[in-house]
């Protein structure tokens, strides 16, 4: 599965990629994330739980940074494994200056997984995928907000989502995605269209 | 503006200007002609009619796939030869002579199964884990000696049509069988020889017809009368009240199993090429053989407007794949146009004339090879997919498939195995039918209890 896109994040490009290698930020921007430690500057370990509809369960794995560039670029190696199957990916991620002062992340990588997640259907995941990552920079945005304020010596509260509302801002995001996955969309051509025609066919029989 | 040289082709969505759209859709309307109008002949079915029909199924699909995927599955749904040997066990069709209205209902009936089936099994696909599911249960080594069946169980009706007999006591007529034996060498000449020619090459089978029809013609076998130019097709729908239905319901339906694996190998070669032009384009891939699922549910859609409106089961056409491959036209909006054309090709009363006049021999001469391919296929099938044919248990499926699909359809009258069941099969049980259940069935038992051993196939040396 291939992950593509862009944000802007709101503020200096020093301050975005300082929380970025936060790992107490990271960790919030994930929910159900319940340990990340630091093995070294550049190695984690931690544990996650995941609960996207069938599929939950607890996933143990690594992240490493490799190839940085601070602040500018670095990539992410993730490697986890669980009940629920199992992932691996590498993304890059490249933050740049704008002329607004904000900064834009380009992020691009290649996941893969497999067990019971792959089996879900590689395209639910997909949709899965992209708002967890949605909801991520929701988070990361909000941070960052606070980050800067106690900076400039306000106390704004931050509190990274529980693991139950990420779960229910996923959820939203996949019904709203529900009407867009290919099947749903043939099986209420198909079977409208079908009876539609049975209907057609009946009254022209009827006619002759 | 990019000055790269422009790869010269049109992708699923692209549309061609108006003038491309119709040439280009009639080319396609001239590659699906020959097979679908000799399936409707040799089943008996009308042939306006299924021009018609088969041209709104195309139309009714495509759309399915923009509007469900967002992109064209540029394919040409026209008549399937797989149901040749089910639906004339039903028809009992003279050529070129419509059959009886109520015997098309009760056979539309099957086609409806069939329908159904198909998209099941798109659904289930989804839900099973794609294309291996699909492996599993309808290995080659089913689907190889299942094709084989469907081709070389027609080889008597060819032959009867070949040599203008109908019964077994009966003599060959020297000009009827002269007329087929050089449609059939015209045929296979033009095909072997005119391969890699373009357009031209495309077509064998409808200028062997034309060249056989003009001999025929000259041995005074050709009839024709024509009657008013312009004929509303007639449209006959499914009846469920019949003492067959329950012998087509299953006889027919089961055909679906042929076209499954044909379909899907369809959407697999037309996918390579359409994501190959994207790619020499610069643009993004179509990535359709991702959507096994969706194409079968399409191409049951297509079988159902078949059913109900009085045409023959379809399926997607190679011809059709072939011509966009030499072409590199893959536009959604062309082969909709071409449903377009053939809708309206069906209204064209002359054209059947011409058509329902060709005799029975040309249409023997031709139904030799194209009976004869079909089994070949089913070889070509399993020696593509490596089935080991030094496995007995793979021998074993093959064997029972064989012996009990052909030998049960040119061995018993109407091909129905003499077994009459109740009220539910009361002329028998329909042979390749049959065959083809017990193939799938005797799979599911090594599927189930898996032998310990299994021979190794022997290598050339």
């Amino acid at each position: 599965m291939n992950l593509e896109g862009e944000h802007v994040f709101k503020g200096p490009r020093d301050e975005v990629y300082g929380m970025f290698r936060d790992p107490e930020v990271l960790a919030s921007a994930l929910p159900g994330t319940q340990s990340l430690n630091m093995v070294d500057s550049n190695h984690y370990e931690g544990t996650m739980n995941v609960r996207i509809g069938p599929v939950s369960g607890a996933f143990s794995g690594k992240l490493e940074i490799a190839d940085e560039v601070a602040p500018e670029k670095c990539t992410l190696i993730v490697e986890g494994k669980g009940a629920p199957g199992f992932a691996k990916g590498v993304g890059h991620v490249h933050f740049s200056e704008q002329e607004d002062g904000t900064t834009l992340l380009k992020y691009s990588g290649d996941v893969q997984i497999g067990g019971t997640l792959a089996s879900v259907g590689q395209r639910m995941i997909d949709s899965v995928a992209k708002s967890m990552i949605k909801t991520a920079f929701e988070t990361l945005d909000k941070a960052l907000e606070a980050r800067l304020a106690a900076k400039a010596g306000q106390e704004v509260e931050f509190k990274a989502p529980t693991e139950a509302q990420f779960a229910a801002g996923v959820a939203k995001d996949m019904a709203k995605g529900w009407t867009q996955i290919a099947e749903v969309r043939m099986v209420l051509y198909v079977i409208p269209m079908a009876i539609l025609l049975a209907i057609i066919g009946f009254i022209l029989s009827k006619c002759n | 503006m990019a000055t790269k040289a422009k790869v010269f082709g049109y992708l699923p969505n692209d549309q061609p200007p108006f003038g491309q759209m119709v040439l280009l859709g009639f080319q396609h309307v001239l590659t699906m002609f020959p097979a679908t109008v000799l399936c409707a002949l040799l089943m008996g079915f009308p042939v306006p009619t299924v021009l018609t029909v088969t041209g709104l199924g195309t139309i009714i699909a495509l759309i399915g796939s923009k509007l469900s995927m967002g992109k064209f599955i540029p394919l040409y749904y026209g008549s399937s030869f797989s149901y040749i040997a089910a639906v004339t066990a039903i028809t009992k069709p003279t050529f070129g002579v419509p059959a009886d209205p109520h015997l098309l209902s009760v056979v539309q009936a099957g086609f409806l199964a069939t329908g159904i089936i198909n998209v099941l099994v798109g659904l289930l696909i989804r839900v099973a884990g794609g294309k291996k599911a699909i492996d599993v249960i309808l290995p080659a080594s089913v689907t190889g000696p299942v094709a084989c069946t469907i081709g070389i169980g027609l080889g008597a009706a060819a032959l009867n049509n070949a040599t203008g007999i109908t019964g077994p006591t009966g003599t060959a007529n020297w000009p009827e069988f002269i007329v087929a034996l050089l449609t059939l060498v015209i045929t296979i000449c033009l095909s072997v020889y005119l391969q890699n020619k373009g357009f031209i090459g495309m077509l064998p089978i409808l200028l062997g017809a034309i060249a056989g029809y003009i001999i025929a013609a000259l041995f005074g076998l050709v009839h024709i009368t024509f009657g008013t130019f312009f004929r509303v097709p007639q449209f006959t729908f499914p009846v469920f009240n019949d003492p067959l239905t329950l012998t087509v319901i299953f006889g027919v339906g089961v055909m679906a199993i042929a076209t499954i694996p044909e379909s899907t190998a369809h959407l697999y070669q037309i996918s390579l090429y359409v994501d190959h032009l994207a790619e020499e384009q610069g643009k993004e891939k179509y990535g359709l053989s991702e959507y096994i699922g969706l194409n079968l549910m399409l191409d049951g859609l297509d079988d159902i407007i078949n059913g109900i409106f009085g045409s023959t089961a379809g399926t997607n056409y190679g011809e059709n794949n072939s011509l966009m491959v030499i072409t590199r036209n893959y536009s959604g909006p062309v082969l909709l146009t071409a449903g377009v054309i053939a809708i309206i090709l069906g209204f064209v009363g002359w054209l059947a004339d011409v058509v329902n006049s060709m005799p029975s021999a040309v249409a023997g001469g031709l139904s030799i090879y194209l009976f004869g391919v079909i089994g070949m296929q089913g070889i070509a099938l399993m020696m593509a997919e490596k089935v080991n044919l030094y496995d007995p248990k793979q021998l074993a499926i093959g064997a029972v498939i064989l012996i009990v699909g052909i030998g049960g359809n040119i061995g018993f009258p109407g091909g129905f195995l003499p077994f009459p069941v109740g009220q539910v099969f009361p002329s028998g049980l329909p042979a390749i039918a049959t065959g083809a259940v017990l193939g799938i069935l005797i799979n599911l038992i090594f599927v189930f209890f898996k032998p310990s051993h299994e021979r190794a196939a022997v290598e050339k040396k």
